[in-house]
């Protein structure tokens, strides 16, 4: 939906543009004209401008916070990796793949080989436990299970701090996501899930990708203790088209009972959170957004009341009602565009890469993620401002085109 | 009181502004109402959770974790019965029903404990007895009935997502209760999810009621302490916290729901404060002439203050009005799938009056102050 809201504030802005440049072709009411009006009124014009800045504010933490968890999510799949789960599911943490699955998975013909020779497949087991966070209360956080070839599906993981965690020894490395989360995840904490007590040794980072919040072990390990079977496997593929193939044989192939899908359409599907947040905030952007043109409107029909033998005065000298119509709609498009460009750098400066937590509805595990404020971000939330700004004057402005010039003359 | 009519004349003088006016204050209050009921949807659950003595048996590690079913001889034990009864297994089911948007809270339960700790629930007794005697019966509460035009005696599929089976249900009654949150809810048997399951005897939480609320921490400490060396060590808790817990998770929701209401708050104060200002530029030297004609200045500050009151209760009185009408009356929610319902508190309401007035006085106050403060002669030699 919100792509939608972002056309139509695009379409706006362009046609304003346009306006703007056969304005000053065509007609001849110069815009600094406009601009001192605002500052003569100035009260006036602030109290708009700051109704409009808060707005914006809003609509920018909306999606910023959308965005963070989009990119969290939906950066977590990788274009060359495919994932086979139990048919039905929609998380690894619900998913069951046996140890005849798997196998069966290893059978399938010329499956991808990195340059020693091994298979490019990772079978993986993910469990979840809770943990204290840092700011108080519990969340769940995912743990893990990996074999030797996970890192190697993984382009974006990089371990920052101490070493790879080593097999049978209850050893884990934690994504600096869940480092930041939660408390006692550092390097040498020595947290106890499943009866056992386990080692931190390391920390790694993977761009941001929800990998950052989860605890990594040794799959051997991470079995046993917790008793489960596979959770899911990780294949990689040499391009999309084999990709494809690939997921279309184990899906549609008996044999293997399994849902295959590429990893980046998996997690796009776990973005529950994202879009929630995000639909939320083009409702909340609307809304409040309706409420700030009221506002603009009224300052404009105050401003074109008080300006009223002015008006006139410029019909008199030859000013057309085009003219007057449209250096009154760009005054208002001027309110907007002010308060939405400083209600975009407020919301920069105040969220851009802040860092906060949710839970992922899809595996009910904590997902860290940062506010992400980008400047396509601030560019729609100036022009939807904008838009705010020319809806509220658009009707004082034909006001003002309307007068008669003698009454208005006349009138006190 | 007996300025009202002036004050209503005043407001209405410039129509049009007024109505800017309100028709800004009504759409802010309706968001700061939205998300406020959004809020108090999300712990709706943890308000009437405190009501019920109930007390939660779940992993240690949090709900994710099973729990075994040797535990349940303990929690029927003389032990824990001098303090607790009605011990039920609970398994959240999370299964679909024909479209995975169809997504009700589903319970897995014991049947004898079940009437008993969920007293609020109400059914018959013949539709009590048949939850007892069939194995795959399913007990749904009205509005769910409603919502999917189920009848009693229909045999439906979910279709598992947690959990690896699609159990075939058949209803055998329907229950109401005073939350209508409760009546979305379905409840069926735990031992046919343990059949579907092949007997794997996986139970996510105990659920049991306290004698007493002495009794509370008397069990959080007795049942904690037998389970803490064992295969599953436990957390008990009340259902308040099980329930606040969800909350935790979801992270700081307060924190994002309070800093939306203030902003509104400002922002609704500015627009009302431009529009007062506006009228008090109007009306100097009107304001010297009442004050010559003998009108105290702390009266022209009331008149003020409370036009701008007038226009932003009736404001609220919009925005809570649209709000009960398509909330509470026609029964609309914003997502179905998270929100079942969408109710607006009363506590809701009193912080949209709260706001409304807060908005009416500090908005008011800097140019009611002006034109009371201006000296008449002032007043009455401006032009404007």
């Amino acid at each position: 939906m919100s792509w939608i809201f972002a056309n139509v504030a695009a379409i706006a802005t362009l046609v304003a543009l346009l306006a703007v440049l056969v304005g000053i072709s065509r007609l001849s009411i110069p815009l600094k004209y406009n601009v001192r009006n605002l500052r003569v009124r100035w009260v006036t014009s602030l109290l708009t401008i700051l109704g409009i800045v808060l707005v914006t504010v809003v609509f920018v933490m909306m999606f910023a916070m959308g965005l963070g968890i989009e990119r969290s999510l939906v950066g977590s799949g990788d274009p060359l990796n495919m994932i086979a789960l139990r048919v039905g599911t929609t998380a690894e943490s619900q998913s069951v793949v046996t140890k005849e699955q798997y196998e069966d998975l290893l059978g399938i013909p010329s499956l991808q080989r990195d340059a020693k020779g091994e298979l490019l497949v990772s079978p993986e087991l993910v469990v979840g436990a809770n943990v204290v966070k840092k700011d108080g209360g519990k969340a769940n956080v995912a743990i893990r299970g990996v074999g030797p070839m996970a890192a190697s599906l993984r382009t974006d993981l990089k371990l920052i701090e101490g070493r790879w965690f080593k097999p049978a020894l209850g050893e884990l490395i934690v994504g600096v996501g869940a480092d930041r989360r939660f408390q006692g995840l550092r390097i040498g904490d020595r947290p106890k899930f499943r009866g056992r007590e386990w080692t931190i040794v390391g920390r790694f980072e993977s761009g941001g990708q929800a990998y950052e919040s989860e605890l990594w072990g040794d799959i051997g390990d991470i079995k046993s203790q917790f008793k489960r079977d596979y959770s899911a496997v990780l294949i990689r593929c040499a391009n999309e088209d084999k990709l494809q193939n690939l997921c279309n044989l184990i899906r549609k192939d008996k044999q293997y009972k399994l849902e295959a899908k590429p990893t980046i359409d998996y997690y796009r599907e776990q973005n529950i959170g994202g879009q929630m947040i995000k639909s939320f905030g083009v409702v909340l952007a609307v809304v409040l957004g309706i409420g700030a043109i009221f506002g603009a409107a009224n300052t404009m029909y105050a401003a074109v009341a008080s300006r009223t033998r002015e008006i006139a005065t410029m019909r008199v000298l030859g000013f057309t009602r085009g003219a007057i119509w449209f250096s009154f709609v760009m005054e208002a498009a001027f309110l907007g565009m002010i308060g939405g460009a400083l209600g975009s750098g407020v919301g920069y400066l105040l969220f851009n890469n802040m860092a906060t937590g949710t839970v992922n509805w899809v595996s009910f595990s904590e997902l860290a993620f940062q506010f992400r404020v980008t400047p396509t971000l601030m560019a729609w939330a100036t022009a939807l401002a904008t838009l705010m700004g020319v809806v509220g004057g658009y009707f004082p402005a034909y006001r003002a085109s309307r007068m008669t010039i003698a009454r208005a003359l006349r009138g006190l | 009181m007996k300025f009202l009519p002036l004050i209503w004349r005043n407001a209405l003088r410039n129509r049009l502004r007024t109505i800017l006016t309100l028709a800004g204050i009504a759409f802010l209050l309706f968001v700061l109402i939205f998300v406020m009921t959004g809020l108090s949807e999300i712990q709706a659950w943890e308000g009437v959770a405190a009501t019920h003595r109930r007390v939660v048996v779940q992993h240690a590690e949090g709900l994710t974790a099973e729990l075994g079913v040797e535990l349940e001889t303990f929690l029927k034990g003389d032990v824990i019965s001098r303090h607790a009864e009605h011990v039920c297994k609970f398994n959240w089911f999370g299964g679909y029903y024909q479209d995975p948007k169809n997504w009700p809270p589903e319970f897995a339960v014991d049947p004898p404990a079940m009437r008993p700790l969920f007293d609020e629930l109400k059914f018959s007794d013949d539709a009590y007895r048949k939850f007892s005697e069939t194995k795959t019966a399913a007990l749904v509460g009205i509005a769910l009935m409603k919502k999917y035009d189920w009848k009693v005696g229909q045999r439906i599929t979910l279709i598992g997502t947690f959990y690896p089976c699609n159990p075939e249900l058949d209803i055998v009654g329907v229950f109401t209760t005073k939350d209508p949150r409760q009546e979305e809810q379905m409840f069926f048997r735990w031992d046919y999810l343990d059949e579907l399951l092949q007997n794997r005897k996986i139970v996510s939480t105990y659920w049991m009621k306290a004698r007493s609320d002495e009794d509370i921490p008397r069990l959080k400490e007795l049942i904690d302490a037998h389970t803490k060396n064992s295969a599953y060590p436990t957390e008990t808790i009340t259902e308040k916290e099980f329930a606040a817990q969800f909350m935790s998770m979801m992270g700081n929701i307060k924190a994002i729901v309070g800093g939306i209401g203030a902003l509104v708050l400002v922002i609704m104060i500015m627009m009302t404060a431009n529009t007062m200002a506006m009228a008090a530029r109007e009306r100097v030297t009107e304001i010297a002439v009442m004050r010559t004609l003998g009108f105290r200045a702390g009266q022209i500050l009331a008149i003020m203050v409370s036009e701008s009151l007038l226009v932003s209760l009736l404001g609220a009185a919009i925005a809570l009005g649209v709000s009960l009408l398509v909330f509470n009356g026609l029964r609309l929610s914003p997502s179905p799938i998270y929100f079942p319902v969408f109710l607006v508190e009363p506590k809701t309401m009193v912080v949209a009056l709260g706001a409304a007035v807060t908005c009416g006085l500090v908005s008011s106050m800097v140019p009611a102050v002006r034109a009371a403060r201006r000296k008449i002669t002032d007043g009455l030699r401006q032009v404007v």
